[in-house]
């Protein structure tokens, strides 16, 4: 995946960069508007992470230039402005997400890998990890061609550990990604616990392999090289 | 008591006074003047009656009413007009009444004739009465005049100054709305108008400036944030001991911390703007619904029991957002004041939410609830905002929240104005 990062702040950049490029996204950076506007009619871009406030204009306008260039692009809006105007005027201008500062890059990761799949995947609904095959249309999940029963939430869980293979995932970004706004205001985390527990007896009773490891102090990771 | 009817009471005090002395005088200047009329008849009288007897008319046939003549001895020098006030038995009003008497002694011929009379045109409790009936009729119509004018005055003079009361009343410093005062003759008025007009801009534009920097503060605080929790992440990543691991977790804890706090202030700072304004009735039961379902989990995992009563299609006026948040904070509160295997009991009708749960009873005054930053347990990992923003919400859109605490239950209840049934 080709990734175009438009953000004034390098430090910010820099982390949403070597996150991604850790995914083995080719990623490019674009500090302001004007250069953003450049590469985007240069080069072809499968999603770009757009900052609102950039030195030399408003990223809404970048939006507004994809849009009627009739670029592919997905959209993913990083805005430090938690408005809902801002919002909705976004989507409304096409974005196809919307991500408050401050944000975990495991959940920048996982959005933009799902804008990716609904764009340009649109055939394909299976999403493939050795004995695991998730039918993000159904939601249905298998290991070994076995159906698995899981809630909704370790369905979301499971896939958030697939597109974040080899990541730590902490239990407040996993809570925040679950949990979304209702997680605001409960700092108690035995339940990610709790959830992470169930999905790998599921997916072991299945005969799967269990490779979600607890990572001491932080949280988990799902450790695709752990297969024997 | 109202200036106008100080005014006007300590007026007819002083009007009171006035006549009371006003009256006093006009008697006296009265009985002055018919008293000397009464002497010039009087004097007439003696007169004549001296010339008659001159012209030698036999005193007895000169007799009349209230007059006498005597004859005095001749060594007596002549009295001139002599005038003093004599008491006179009255007998129609059975009483003594003070009148003029008038004597005096001329030598006619060969005779020293003393004639003295008395009388009075009018009674002085006449006069009294005249001055009574009239000073009193002045005051009546006085009073009824100043009542009636004072009535209008205040209308009148006082409507910019009420207006005035009014606007101050109603003026809130958030809102961007300037004082509409009423323009006024009453120089008082014009001053203590301009006074407040400048006051009051003076109050919006630093109230303005102050929240424009929150609001900066809390935006700009947003990006380093982000930085700190991406360099943490991408740390996790990294070869890491244990305590190295404890320590990121630590600081990752805190940041989160952070920047839930700066996203609470920026909410109550938006919903000081009024940022929220409701689109229109919304249906509170099926997001209250909702809510309970989202909170399924949590519940369970701190096994308490949820009952609720939820009336279907209760509408009320609120922006959904605001109506999430409310709900969100109210039920995480519940949650996380509860103790294990505690209760939560949420009703819902077309009058009031209430949202009840078991705890501990609080370690400060109820009152200070609703206050930013009030927590329970000064070590918990709670911002201290979830129920000012509630509070906050209430507040500017018309719903009562009230607490209490009733045996090892605290007891939320927001009271609203209904708009109507269901559509």
């Amino acid at each position: 995946m080709k990734v175009l990062v438009i953000e004034d702040n390098q430090d910010l950049a820099s982390n949403i960069m070597s996150y991604l490029t850790r995914e083995g996204y080719v990623c490019e950076l674009a500090s302001n508007q004007t250069t953003a506007i450049d590469k985007l009619s240069t080069f072809q871009y499968d999603c770009v992470v757009l900052d609102i406030m950039l030195p030399d204009g408003n990223g809404l306008d970048i939006l507004q230039h994809i849009k009627s260039s009739r670029l592919k692009s997905g959209v993913l809006i990083i805005s430090a402005k938690n408005s809902l105007d801002d919002k909705v005027h976004g989507l409304e201008l096409g974005a196809d997400d919307y991500l408050t500062k401050p944000f975990h890059l495991p959940e920048l990761n996982a959005r933009l890998k799902a804008i990716y799949r609904r764009k340009y995947l649109e055939g394909d609904h299976l999403i493939s990890f050795s004995e695991i095959s998730i039918n993000i249309d159904t939601m249905e999940v298998f290991v070994n061609d076995t159906l698995l029963d899981l809630t909704r939430k370790e369905y979301s869980l499971l896939v958030y550990f697939i597109t974040n293979q080899n990541r730590v995932l902490t239990r407040q970004t996993i809570a925040e990604h679950l949990w979304g706004d209702y997680a605001d205001n409960l700092l108690n985390f035995d339940f990610v616990y709790q959830h992470v527990k169930n999905l790998r007896k599921k997916i072991i009773q299945a005969d799967g392999h269990d490779y979600i490891e607890t990572v001491y102090g932080l949280g988990y990771k799902f450790n695709n090289n752990s297969a024997k | 008591m109202k200036l106008i009817h100080k005014f006007t009471l300590l007026y007819l005090l002083i009007t009171v006074v006035v006549l009371i002395i006003g009256g006093v005088f006009s008697y006296h200047v009265i009985k002055k003047e018919v008293d000397k009329e009464q002497t010039r008849y009087l004097k007439r009288n003696v007169d004549f009656t001296m010339q008659e007897l001159s012209r030698g008319i036999y005193p007895d046939s000169l007799f009349q009413n209230k007059m006498e003549i005597q004859t005095l001895d001749m060594s007596v020098p002549e009295i001139e007009f002599f005038v003093r006030d004599t008491l006179v038995w009255l007998n129609y009003l059975k009483r003594f009444e003070p009148q003029v008497k008038v004597s005096a002694s001329r030598k006619i011929g060969d005779q020293h004739y003393y004639i003295s009379t008395y009388g009075a045109i009018v009674d002085t409790q006449d006069i009294t009465d005249a001055v009574v009936k009239s000073i009193s009729g002045i005051f009546l119509i006085m009073l009824f005049v100043t009542a009636l004018v004072s009535v209008l005055i205040s209308r009148k003079i006082l409507k910019p100054f009420n207006r005035t009361l009014r606007e101050m009343k109603s003026f809130r410093l958030n809102e961007k709305r300037p004082l509409a005062l009423m323009n006024t003759s009453t120089s008082e008025f014009k001053r203590l108008n301009l006074l407040l007009e400048k006051m009051t801009d003076k109050m919006q534009d630093d109230y303005a400036a102050l929240k424009e920097f929150s609001e900066n503060a809390s935006h700009e605080l947003q990006t380093p944030l982000s930085i700190i929790m991406g360099k943490l992440e991408l740390m996790m990543e990294s070869d890491i001991s244990d305590e190295q691991a404890k320590l990121i977790h630590s600081a990752q804890n805190a940041v989160d911390k952070l920047s839930k706090m700066g996203q609470s202030l920026s909410l109550l700072t938006k919903l000081g703007n009024r940022e929220f304004d409701s689109p229109g009735p919304i249906n509170l039961s099926a997001l209250v619904k909702e809510c309970l379902f989202a909170f399924q989990e949590l519940l369970e995992m701190k096994s308490l029991t949820l009952e609720d009563e939820i009336e279907d299609d209760v509408m009320i006026s609120l922006h959904p957002v605001l109506a999430n948040i409310l709900l969100n904070n109210l039920m995480s509160n519940a949650i996380r004041h509860n103790m294990m295997g505690g209760l939560i009991k949420v009703t819902l009708n077309q009058d009031r939410l209430e949202i009840a749960n078991t705890g501990e009873p609080l370690t400060y005054p109820a009152e200070e609830m609703f206050e930013r930053f009030r927590k329970n347990d000064p070590n918990s990992q709670s911002i201290g905002l979830g129920l000012a923003i509630v509070k906050q919400i209430c507040n500017q859109n018309d719903l009562q929240i009230c607490y209490e605490y009733r045996g090892v239950v605290h007891v939320l209840q927001i009271s609203f104005k209904m708009l109507s049934n269901s559509a």
